[in-house]
């Protein structure tokens, strides 16, 4: 364990090193990353621990051993769970800023200090978690509101004294013992009323044994009644500002005012909400009962920042972007847009920013066209939700985007997308959705027969000229005709963004080069990226695949492609054994089976002289951080890809610009996955998957997914995966 | 002759699906080689130890206890697509007949000397048969299972050859006292002590392959001859059914064998023990 000498040393040294040099978020963001070196829960064999757990558990005097010996297996495999995911920053700025206010904390007590094992989380989530092992975690959602370094401290304590006070433990053996008792004729809702008064109980005593820890350090006792508010508003954005029509506007492009929300709903106040089913009292009950330790104290000389305010608002605005990041990864468009839209306001000139919002156009638009769907299991599944679900200030953007007709959406896109474009000509993706967005274009029909091209005279005039020509009407389709005809050209006069366009064909030889001309010409993307490569029509190879696949699935072909594939990236194996008796994942026998798994794939690979690249967290040295977040792009990029409905193959994914660099990096595109499901007890059951997904292409170009009414025994296991490593090699 | 065109056949349809052949097999391993027992319960026939479970009561086999016939086998199998195998096989059981089937005797000696002998008797004692089939199958996996491992349907072709046995002192007839001078005489001569036929059945079967340490296969299923399953309704009520009824001394082995023969390979459980390259 490291000391807090040593672990500031080591702080010390890798800002001295430049390695945590700011960001310049003026100019652009990048993606936050682990840094350094990984901590034990990497390299350790969790079994192990577990053992040792129990074994000191067994020494004890204790009447729920039973109980605490399941709870300490359960607790250590979430936590190894959690750091490994791929979602857990290691040593990153945001960290790094956690445990210096834990330090702050815990100047007193480096025992404590010690014990613990602070992470930020890449989630949008609003909350944080303790475990009894000294671990903590921090969503990124959460930061990302915090008003004050004071605010994120009291949160903070509010953790430490649930591990101080062993509330996990104790709550895990209250719950189970509700559970099981069978006998005591309380119906499932009398269970959870229960359960939750426990929790309650914690969650209260959390609250004031944190506020004793944070009245030790000098920090303004009422921000700790104040964070009650930011956690009571979590549901809302982290800034509430008006959206403003003018920022997707130009010279030539002015929104109509119809398209405006003007009066936006106000904020419900939920303070005093039945918290009965609620595992946390509700925020009034919560900010009166630390309002009562504070109105006895003395406030004079406390302050709000410890640390230094310019840190806490850098750290704060990593964690804004990152949720600009994180709701693009959950193809949750309207929030990603507003979020950057915020951000905009203080860094106007980000790229990284423009990008989002470029991105959020461009998926709005293939949403508007149906190629963007969501997995029935999505969050999102109902789509873009009307603007009456939604409160304040990002009602806006919900109205205009229902509001908006997708054609003219898909025309606003491209005029914002090319104009960032041009702001910032280094951008990969920029330049990439620019041209998609040409691609999309040329299938828009936006009925009028032209965009302006010259200048207001000369359009004016070739719009009176087609005005002019009356055809000579000799029957009653004629006379239809001209009527369609004048229709046109009506709308063709009235259509608000027929100048959208206009000082860029004049001025720009490249968007003339490239905007797609009246007649039929295919034009073909610059860009060899993923965003290019869609093709929107639906004459296109895309639909033609989806067709073929569907004619391969009805006679039960579970491959999708005869490909021929000798490397791989091979991600992590999953093996996961649910126990019907108990209904819950039996972690040991889990944990012992991937381990074959993984033993065996490697072994068969091997076997057929096929190439893997392990990108498995279960198998990293404590120099393997590089590992990590390349491991932690790929699951961003597959969390994307599968909230997505899963036909939607070839969807843009815009979360990862990065995986590009993995791709070079590994000499593949070719991620295999394989994971294998098991019941035991009662009606046996063994689901087995295999996939390849090719990042390049954004297509899943093989698949074995079965399902067994047997035993997971080693012959099917070996089967399979011989199987799947033949076929690719081979091909089917 | 028909061995030949057996050979030939397995030359002709098998050995270059072997060669072009891309099944993957069990992690490679295509060959699979073993031996195989089968069990069928003796219930109306006789095992060659004279036992059967219910057997006939014109027949003379010890009724009433557990009997069950036994069939060895040795084959060799090979993956030859991803859900089919081919497979070589020679099964040896041994078998006898509790001579339930009634016989005609026509003493034409006696006849030539001016006496009527003819009547028809059940012979005494038992006869043996032992036999060898020769089957060329193939076993098609169920989807989702690869050969040589899950569960499967097999079917094929297999040439029974089998050799029947008699002990004159043993198995024979004997006229009633009503023949006056040739009363109690006995017929023994059922031809030849040793008599050889061959007869077709077409296998079918499903079953289940396991594999146990990446080398070792454990197979194990019920298997039937259809000729067998077809003709057992008939059987049940006799061969005499089946043809003409006229079982003479000179014909009683050959028919009576086929159908105990038949009933041997009727409705088999096995189980088998490969091993797998």
């Amino acid at each position: 364990m490291q000391s807090i000498s040593s672990r500031a040393f080591i702080s010390a040294m890798m800002v001295a090193s430049g390695l945590f040099a700011q960001q310049n978020l003026s100019e652009n963001y990048v993606p936050l990353k682990s840094q350094g070196t990984l901590p034990e829960v990497f390299t350790q064999d969790i079994k192990k621990v577990v053992k040792q757990d129990i074994t000191d558990l067994n020494k004890s005097k204790d009447n729920d051993k039973n109980l605490k010996s399941t709870y300490f297996t359960e607790a250590n495999y979430e936590i190894e769970k959690i750091v490994k995911s791929g979602n857990t920053l290691i040593n990153d700025e945001v960290s790094l800023y956690l445990n210096r206010l834990a330090d702050v904390l815990l100047k007193n007590n480096p025992t404590l200090r010690n014990e613990l094992h602070i992470y930020a989380l890449k989630s949008s989530v609003v909350n944080a978690y303790s475990y009894d092992k000294g671990y903590i975690f921090i969503d990124l959602g959460l930061i990302a509101q915090a008003e004050t370094e004071a605010q994120l401290a009291y949160i903070l304590s509010h953790e430490i004294s649930h591990y101080t006070k062993k509330h996990n433990i104790q709550g895990y053996v209250k719950n189970e013992k509700i559970d099981r008792d069978h006998y005591s004729g309380k119906s499932y809702d009398d269970k959870l009323l229960e359960k939750c008064q426990y929790s309650k109980e914690f969650e209260s005593e959390a609250d004031l044994e944190g506020f004793k820890l944070f009245e030790l350090s000098n920090y303004n006792f009422t921000q700790a009644e104040k964070a009650f508010d930011v956690l009571q508003y979590a549901h809302l954005p982290f800034e509430l500002v008006e959206f403003k029509k003018s920022f997707l506007e130009t010279d030539y492009f002015k929104i109509p005012d119809a398209y405006q929300l003007k009066e936006v709903s106000s904020i419900k106040n939920n303070a005093n909400e039945d918290d009965s089913k609620s595992t946390h009292p509700n925020t009034a009950k919560r900010k009166v009962a630390i309002g009562e330790l504070i109105k006895n104290r003395n406030n004079s000389g406390r302050v709000d920042y410890i640390l230094s305010e310019k840190d806490f608002m850098y750290v704060r605005d990593l964690a804004r972007f990152e949720m600009c990041r994180l709701y693009l990864k959950n193809r949750d468009y309207p929030n990603a847009f507003y979020a950057a839209y915020i951000l905009e306001q203080k860094y106007p000139n980000n790229q990284y920013l423009a990008e989002v919002i470029s991105k959020c156009l461009y998926a709005i638009s293939l949403y508007d066209k149906g190629d963007v769907r969501y997995n029935k299991d999505s969050h999102l599944s109902d789509g873009i939700v009307g603007h009456s679900e939604i409160e304040s200030y990002p009602q806006q953007i919900y109205f205009l985007i229902n509001k908006m007709p997708a054609n003219e959406w898909t025309i606003m896109s491209l005029n914002y997308i090319y104009r960032s474009h041009k702001k910032f000509p280094n951008s990969v993706p920029l330049n990439a959705m620019a041209d998609s967005m040409f691609t999309l274009i040329k299938n828009v029909s936006w009925g009028i027969s032209d965009f302006v091209r010259t200048d207001q005279k000369k359009a004016a005039e070739t719009v009176v000229k087609k005005d002019t020509v009356v055809k000579e009407i000799k029957s009653k389709t004629d006379m239809i005709a001209n009527i369609q005809q004048e229709r046109i050209n009506n709308n063709h006069d009235t259509a608000y963004y027929k100048d959208i366009y206009l000082d860029l064909f004049m001025n720009d030889k490249e968007f003339v080069s490239k905007f797609p001309a009246a007649s039929n010409v295919e034009f073909t993307p610059s860009s060899g990226s993923g965003f290019g490569d869609y093709k929107p029509s639906r004459n296109n190879d895309y639909v033609k695949t989806e067709v073929k696949r569907k004619k391969k699935g009805k006679k039960g072909d579970n491959i999708e492609n005869n490909v021929k594939i000798e490397k791989v990236i091979l991600l992590e194996p999953f093996y996961i054994q649910i126990d019907r008796a108990a209904d819950k994942i039996d972690n040991l026998s889990s944990d012992q089976k991937q381990e074959k798994l993984i033993e065996t794939v490697k072994t068969i690979a091997e076997k057929e002289n096929f190439q893997t690249v392990a990108l498995d967290p279960g198998l990293l040295t404590s120099g393997d951080v590089d590992k990590v977040n390349d491991y932690s792009v790929l699951n961003d990029w597959f969390f994307e890809k599968f909230d997505g409905d899963r036909n939607s193959d070839g969807v843009p994914i815009f979360n990862t610009d990065q995986v590009e660099n993995l791709v070079k990096k590994y000499g593949t595109s070719y991620v295999l996955k394989i994971g294998i499901i098991s019941l035991k007890g009662g009606r046996k059951r063994t689901w087995f998957y295999s996939g390849i997904i090719d990042l390049k292409t954004n297509k899943e170009v093989f698949k074995l997914y079965e399902v067994f009414r047997e035993k997971d025994t080693r012959d099917l296991i070996n089967s399979k995966i011989y199987q799947t490593f033949f076929e690719l090699k081979h091909g089917k | 002759m028909i061995k030949r065109i057996f050979l030939c056949f397995l030359v002709i349809a098998v050995l270059p699906g072997i060669i072009k052949s891309q099944a993957p097999g069990y992690i490679g391993k295509r060959f699979q080689v073993g031996y195989g027992f089968y069990l069928s319960p003796a219930f109306m026939g006789s095992t060659y130890q004279g036992n059967s479970i219910f057997g006939y009561h014109s027949g003379n086999a010890n009724r009433g206890t557990f009997a069950c016939n036994t069939i060895h086998e040795g084959f060799v199998e090979y993956a030859l697509k991803k859900r089919l195998m081919i497979g070589v096989s020679v099964r040896y059981f041994r078998t006898s007949f509790d001579n339930s089937v009634q016989c005609f005797v026509y003493d034409a000696e006696a006849s030539s000397q001016g006496a009527s002998v003819s009547f028809v008797e059940f012979p005494s004692g038992l006869y043996y048969i032992t036999g060898l089939n020769y089957q060329i199958y193939n076993k098609l996996y169920f989807k989702k299972y690869i050969a040589p491992w899950g569960r499967y349907l097999i079917s094929g072709i297999s040439l029974r050859t089998f050799t029947c046995r008699y002990n004159p002192d043993e198995m024979f007839l004997s006229a009633s006292s009503n023949f006056g001078q040739y009363s109690n005489k006995k017929y023994s001569d059922f031809g030849p002590q040793q008599q050889k036929f061959m007869r077709f059945d077409i296998m079918a079967g499903f079953g289940r392959n396991r594999v146990f340490g990446n080398r070792i296969s454990v197979d194990y299923g019920f298997n039937t001859g259809l000729i067998g399953l077809f003709t057992s309704l008939f059987d049940a009520i006799g061969p005499e059914s089946l043809s003409d009824n006229l079982y003479t001394q000179a014909n009683y082995m050959k028919k009576t064998s086929v159908w105990r023969v038949r009933g041997v390979n009727r409705l088999n459980a096995f189980i088998k023990i490969g091993y797998l390259f």
